[in-house]
């Protein structure tokens, strides 16, 4: 696959013609001055300068709602087909790396899930290289880093003057084919510079002991620290609605006079409703059994069954905890 | 193109059976309206399905016919909470969707050519009732050896099933002992937890696989009495409920430890459950 160029400068023209075969979402500023992935109405300005979305981009794929199936006079039908074409352009390469993790989920193994897949297949990425990795990321430890083309479609690095585009997969490549008069050729010295400028960044992520966690948790279920844990988890849910990973979701109907929808929404395992029988009997019934369970799931069970943590290291579940829960520490201290 | 696994099939409630005394069980069977979907929908004992109702919800429950009754799609539900209060109060007559069949079923190879004793308790009879009827069926009874059944219940009149429990105790191929905690007038069977009943009878653990679905209280005591009998823990099969929404592995709200409820299980053996976490 060929490298490609284009002067920052040229970005704005790069979208607009982007815009003529798809829908655009990049990152502009929202009212309140937040750097957003929102959608390219017009020929507003991009911005290349922000750390990463409070929100993660899975919605695109997994949205917060989604109608599984209309419903009416006691009938269900699956909605029609969409025209969607949707192209995302400046994830973070760890939310473009989460989507690995969604398809291992969604796609493969078992049962195949149609929602899913149209929005995966309708929606291509452009990820664009972090150079000012947070204080909470550790992508480094989790199998990515700032310039991880995994899961994107085109990574994108920010140079001295220009923007590298460098194609992840076919369709990567062909979505720079689409643009190539706006295009040149990456030169063997650009390359070298997006290389020196990740290879910097990669250097700003504080590493957090990963590597090992599924037995370390194995050994540690019945360790203490899930009570302490438990003690200031506020079972908000932040973390897991935040975290481009977490991917549980709920089903209920909305009906009015005989019309409505059934709808996927978003769910939480914090939540005690999430495992509670009708019996009133709960396999988890307290923050202790609950956050264990978020943990577990992320580095032990993912690790046993999809081979990879169900964690991206993009920081945000500590970044917004609203009790200051930071599971680098419990890696930390788990087994340890 | 793969049918969507979130499209219930339209289903009509044929005919609806109280249980119990109490009344709070009743058994619904369902067709299939279309031929088609009739014919897809293949299972074996042990296996279950949501039952759809617009505009209420779903809910997954394992399927009490047996794939050898054709044309007979039964599933017995006990009133608890607000799908099955709904349920309840549904006319014969009302369309209804289905879902499945889902998870793994009973271990039907491992089964063949083994004694089996089948241990029951309360509601939780319906997959057994389905297993019972699968074995007797004539087109597999040579399949497998001995079979015993212990069922226990409250009172009497909470048993489960009992034109079929009448039918099976005049068979000479299977073995059925019923017991209740507090007997009524007229109640000849055993009296006593199902874990006393199955200590007089010392069933051998030779060659035998133990099913068992009950309440948490009744796998608690029947599991030390099978560990006395001899019962090693991969000769026992349970059937784990759990809270679940999607039934396709992919909600995440039946995980425990690695596994799935609704597509690893819900049989898995004792062998299985103790690698687990006992988060059930």
């Amino acid at each position: 696959m060929t490298e490609k160029r284009i002067p920052q400068t040229d970005v704005d023209r790069f979208l607009a013609r982007l815009r003529e075969q798809a829908t655009v979402y990049a990152p502009t500023k929202d009212d309140a001055g937040d750097v957003v992935l929102g959608e390219l109405a017009s020929g507003e300005p991009v911005v290349l300068e922000y750390r990463n979305f409070r929100l993660s981009p899975k919605a695109f794929l997994l949205p917060q709602n989604l109608t599984l199936l209309h419903l009416k006079d006691g009938k269900a039908e699956e909605p029609g087909p969409t025209d969607r074409r949707v192209i995302l352009f400046g994830v973070r390469p760890c939310d473009a790396r989460a989507i690995l993790a969604l398809d291992q989920v969604f796609l493969e193994g078992g049962q195949h899930d149609p929602y899913y897949a149209h929005l995966r297949a309708t929606s291509v990425l452009i990820s664009l290289a972090c150079e000012r990795p947070m204080s909470s990321c550790f992508c480094t430890s989790v199998g990515g880093g700032p310039g991880d083309g995994a899961g994107a479609d085109v990574l994108a690095v920010p140079l001295d003057a220009d923007l590298l585009l460098m194609p992840q997969t076919p369709r990567g490549e062909a979505l720079l084919s689409s643009v190539a008069d706006l295009l040149q050729d990456a030169s063997p010295p650009a390359l070298k510079e997006a290389q020196e400028r990740i290879h910097a960044a990669e250097e700003l992520v504080a590493p957090v002991k990963v590597e090992d966690c599924a037995p370390r948790l194995r050994a540690a279920y019945d360790s203490p620290l899930w009570e302490a844990a438990g003690r200031k988890c506020l079972g908000c849910g932040t973390c897991s609605f935040l975290c481009p990973t977490c991917h549980c979701f709920d089903i209920t109907d909305e009906v009015r006079n005989g019309t409505g929808r059934r709808v996927r929404t978003w769910d939480c395992c914090a939540y005690p409703l999430f495992t509670l029988h009708a019996s009133g009997h709960n396999p988890r019934p307290t923050a202790k059994e609950r956050w264990r369970q978020r943990i577990m799931h992320k580095f032990r069970y993912a690790v046993e069954n999809c081979d990879r943590p169900f964690c991206v290291g993009c920081g945000r579940c500590i970044r917004y905890c609203p009790a200051g829960m930071d599971l680098r520490t419990v890696l930390k201290e788990v087994g340890a | 193109m793969a049918r969507n696994p979130y499209l219930p099939y339209p289903a009509r409630i044929d005919e609806t059976t109280v249980e119990n005394e109490s009344r709070d069980i009743k058994t619904f069977r369902l067709a299939l309206e279309d031929p088609a979907d009739a014919a897809q929908f293949q299972y074996l004992p042990g296996q279950f399905a949501e039952l759809s109702l617009p505009g209420v919800g779903e809910a997954p429950f394992g399927i009490a016919s047996s794939p050898t009754e054709a044309g007979r799609l039964l599933f017995s539900v006990k009133r608890t909470g607000l799908f099955t209060e709904e349920l309840h109060s549904i006319e014969p007559g009302t369309r209804i969707g289905v879902r499945g069949p889902m998870g793994k079923p009973f271990p039907w190879d491992r089964m063949a050519g083994k004694d089996l004793l089948i241990i029951g308790g309360g509601f939780a009879f319906t997959t057994l009732r389905s297993a019972i009827v699968y074995i007797l069926d004539p087109a597999n009874r040579s399949r497998f050896g001995s079979v015993l059944a212990v069922y226990g219940a409250r009172t009497p009149g909470e048993l489960m099933y009992r034109t079929d429990l009448a039918a099976w105790q005049a068979r000479k191929d299977i073995s059925v002992h019923l017991t209740v905690d507090k007997a009524d007038e007229g109640w000849t069977q055993h009296v006593g937890v199902v874990t006393a009943v199955l200590e007089n009878l010392t069933p051998s653990a030779q060659n035998t696989l133990a099913i068992v679905c009950g309440p948490p209280v009744m796998i608690k005591f029947t599991l030390l009495t099978l560990a006395k009998l001899g019962f090693p823990d991969d000769a026992i099969i349970l059937s784990l409920e759990m809270r679940m929404k999607c039934g396709i592995g992919k909600c995440g709200r039946c995980n425990i430890g690695s596994k799935f409820v609704c597509k690893d299980g819900p049989v898995f053996t004792r062998e299985e459950l103790k690698a687990l976490p006992a988060e059930y």
